[in-house]
């Protein structure tokens, strides 16, 4: 509740610095933002050379002799805005998976992604719809729904000097690392197509209200989910499924466990979830300090044996967060990471939710070779303390990524993906890009989990696959 | 009386001489003084502006493919740097994608880059060592697109040469650190008249050229010059890329928020 009252008071405290009061206005008028040029000392800046030859001169004319590129039309003033300013465009896409083990396709998925954004003045309206088929669900056994079409992002923006104000549904991503990203709260994973890459996992937009408040060097934002926003276990039948719910939900249908999922929380404002990050470029620096309370995005099960036998009864738990993220460019490399306290974090233990202090930190480093190879190499590690059920976990790991381009970028070959170092397994993905011309792109590769079929990515062995992937964009 | 026409005559004589000669040799007399760097200090000093915003649009012709990127550039000065925003409207994969630097005028200084990525909802910092990578695919590299310290090279004035009727001086740029560039030297025609370049080659390790840039369709425009037309093309010929700007506007108040990285969105 107090960071619930803190988020209040940063919103009215940005609209309050919005309101033109007449001091505000003076102000504004006297541009007394740092950085900006047309403060009243700004005309001293870029002032011309002793002897410039080049005074101003509206009456010279349109073009020069010797001129090799002279057009022979003078050139056009600005054109005037519309009432809105449309753009819009989107995507078709084919995302096909092939299991290697003899299992059939993981994905056949066929994609249309449409986007338009309308913008006035300040403000912006933001839509996009996605539609998608997925062929494979027929050779999944249980999963019924294949299409699907629906709202992916609807967001309204006012954007003004001192305030950012943002409402509607839509991704909203923090933190520095890659791949391994422990303060990236406010979006859950995608539980029906997790795996974006080797290294990236797509996320869910949800609905959502936020202020970005400009104070000085820093920036203040604060965002609020007014209903939560969690996972939902994918559908059954999903090679997605992780292996803790598969065992529960084949142990329900042999008939020895009932098997039971609280509602998610869905109380306005009070199973809401709140975020604030204070945030400034210093010295090269980018710093920004955050802070979330909210819902963790998996259920949690309880298990207890009743009259009718076993019960296991999912629910979702709140927990809080606090972090530190920084990036620094280093000469032709980028030094990144992440530290993040999760003071009160749930943990699933073999016979009921826990909670523990979990501690994670990511440190990562890459480096852009002169625009032909690229390298991203991270590291990271987790320290959850002990509870009554469960002793103390330390997990390490990394991530990576290593690129060659080739054809002033049209092609693109490498590795990427991430590894636990104890125990928990991998995912590596080997890539081949082509962009063929500004609408048509193509990458094939192949997906490989490995490890304990216990552990968080080895979970997944049975999804090992070739793929290939083709989009047209509009 | 005879002092003073003696002066008279003397002073006279003296101021003839000088007429002649400056006449005979003006221009060189007017410019001679003029050194390589301070050449390219009046080059940079054309754009007198505060802040300027335009439309650029590229097209790369490579082969039998035609490659299009729109582009809404925006920069402002500030007193220790210029802040440069790119945000691409076309090709339609990386629409959204904007550019953010920042620029020091002290060169020793790293310049700041970012980069937002619009389907991932995501600003990212990149370093210094994309810088030499191709500009979306262009023949143009990024450190082509952003503003270059005078003092990040050398400067040397080589001579004068008329190119397509246009009187210019000819400089070679060397760069003093030449690991943080993909050129080795470049050679310049500034136009003497207005202090704009008009043509440009870059040139790789030993001596190799490695692409030229000419640039023209010089415009006044509120005023201050600058080439609305840029066509760079490859050693071999086989790639080109034009950019043309469009809806170029100079000191239009700009708010500094616009150059935050946290305030990169859609």
């Amino acid at each position: 509740m107090r960071l619930a009252a803190l988020w209040v008071l940063v919103v009215v405290l940005g609209l309050g610095a919005l309101w033109p009061t007449p001091s505000a206005a003076a102000q504004n008028q006297a541009s007394s933002l740092p950085g900006d040029p047309f403060a009243a000392n700004a005309d001293q800046a870029g002032s011309a050379l002793p002897a410039a030859p080049l005074t101003p001169d509206l009456a010279a004319p349109a073009s020069l002799p010797g001129d090799p590129l002279a057009s022979p039309v003078a050139p056009s003033p600005a054109e005037s805005d519309s009432y809105f300013d449309l753009s819009g465009g989107g995507y078709l896409e084919s995302r096909n998976r092939l299991g290697t083990h003899g299992q059939g396709p993981v994905a056949l998925t066929q994609e249309a992604f449409l986007e338009m954004t309308a913008k006035r003045a300040a403000w912006s309206l933001y839509g996009s719809l996605k539609g998608t088929f997925e062929g494979a669900a027929h050779y999944w056994p249980g999963q019924r729904q294949a299409g699907r079409a629906a709202l992916h992002e609807l967001f309204l923006t006012f954007d003004s000097p001192t305030l950012d104000f943002w409402l509607g549904r839509k991704t909203h991503h923090w933190g520095t690392s890659d791949g391994y990203n422990p303060l990236d709260l406010i979006n859950p994973l995608d539980p029906r197509d997790p795996i974006a890459s080797g290294r990236l996992l797509n996320r869910v937009p949800q609905w959502q209200i936020g202020a970005l408040v400009t104070l000085g060097w820093f920036n203040l934002e604060a965002i609020a989910l007014p209903r939560t926003g969690v996972m939902v276990p994918p559908e059954p039948g999903s090679p997605w499924v992780p292996g803790s719910y598969r065992e529960l939900r084949q142990a329900r249908a042999q008939g020895w466990l009932a098997l039971e999922r609280r509602p998610v929380p869905a109380r306005w404002l009070k199973d809401g979830e709140y975020g604030l990050r204070l945030s400034t470029v210093l010295a090269g620096w980018d710093l920004s300090l955050m802070a979330y309370r909210g819902y963790w995005d998996e259920p949690l099960f309880r298990m207890s044996l009743g009259p009718s036998g076993f019960q296991a009864v999912g629910d979702y738990a709140r927990f809080r967060a606090y972090g530190l993220a920084w990036a620094k460019g280093l000469g032709a490399g980028t030094f990144r990471g992440e530290v993040a306290v999760k003071p009160d974090c749930p943990i699933q233990s073999p016979r009921d939710w826990e909670r523990a202090r979990l501690t994670q930190v990511a440190l990562g480093w890459d480096r852009d070779f002169e625009g032909r190879f690229y390298l991203n190499l991270q590291g990271f590690a987790e320290f959850q303390t002990q509870t009554a059920f469960t002793p103390r976990e330390d997990r390490q790991g990394l991530t990576y990524e290593a690129r060659a381009q080739w054809a002033l970028a049209a092609w693109a070959a490498g590795a990427r993906g991430q590894a636990y170092l104890t125990g928990e397994g991998a995912l590596t993905e080997i890539f081949l890009e082509w962009s063929y011309n500004d609408h048509w792109k193509f990458s094939g590769g192949t997906l490989i989990f490995s490890g304990s079929k216990e552990g968080a990515l080895g979970q997944y062995g049975a999804n090992d696959c070739l793929y290939l992937t083709a989009r047209f964009s509009f | 009386m005879n002092w003073s026409g003696s002066w008279l005559r003397s002073g006279l004589a003296w101021g003839i001489m000088a007429l002649f000669w400056t006449l005979s040799d003006g221009g060189s007399w007017a410019f001679g003084a003029l050194s390589g760097r301070d050449i390219a200090l009046r080059w940079e000093q054309v754009d007198n502006s505060q802040s300027s915003s335009y439309r650029a649009t590229s097209v790369i012709s490579r082969k039998s493919q035609s490659l299009t990127r729109i582009m809404d550039i925006k920069r402002v000065k500030t007193p220790d740097s210029e802040k440069q925003l790119i945000v691409f409207l076309e090709p339609p994969d990386v629409r959204g994608t904007s550019y953010l630097t920042w620029a020091y005028q002290d060169y020793r200084k790293d310049d700041d880059m970012w980069v937002f990525l619009p389907a991932e909802s995501l600003t990212r910092r990149i370093a210094g060592g994309a810088r030499k990578g191709p500009f979306m695919r262009s023949d143009y590299a990024l450190e082509d697109i952003f503003k270059r310290e005078v003092d990040e090279d050398t400067w040397e004035l080589l001579g004068e040469e008329n190119l397509t009727g246009a009187l210019c001086y000819r400089l070679e740029a060397t760069p003093v650190d030449r690991s943080a560039t993909n050129y080795a030297k470049k050679r310049i025609w500034v136009r003497q008249d207005i202090f704009l370049p008009t043509k440009v080659e870059y040139y790789g390790a030993k001596g190799k050229l490695l692409k030229t840039l000419i640039l023209g369709d010089f415009q006044n425009i509120q005023g201050v010059w600058l080439a609305l037309r840029q066509r760079m093309t490859g050693a071999d010929g086989n790639s080109v890329t034009t950019l043309e700007l469009t809806e170029v506007v100079f000191n239009e108040p700009l708010a500094a928020d616009l150059f935050q990285p946290q305030n990169l969105k859609r």
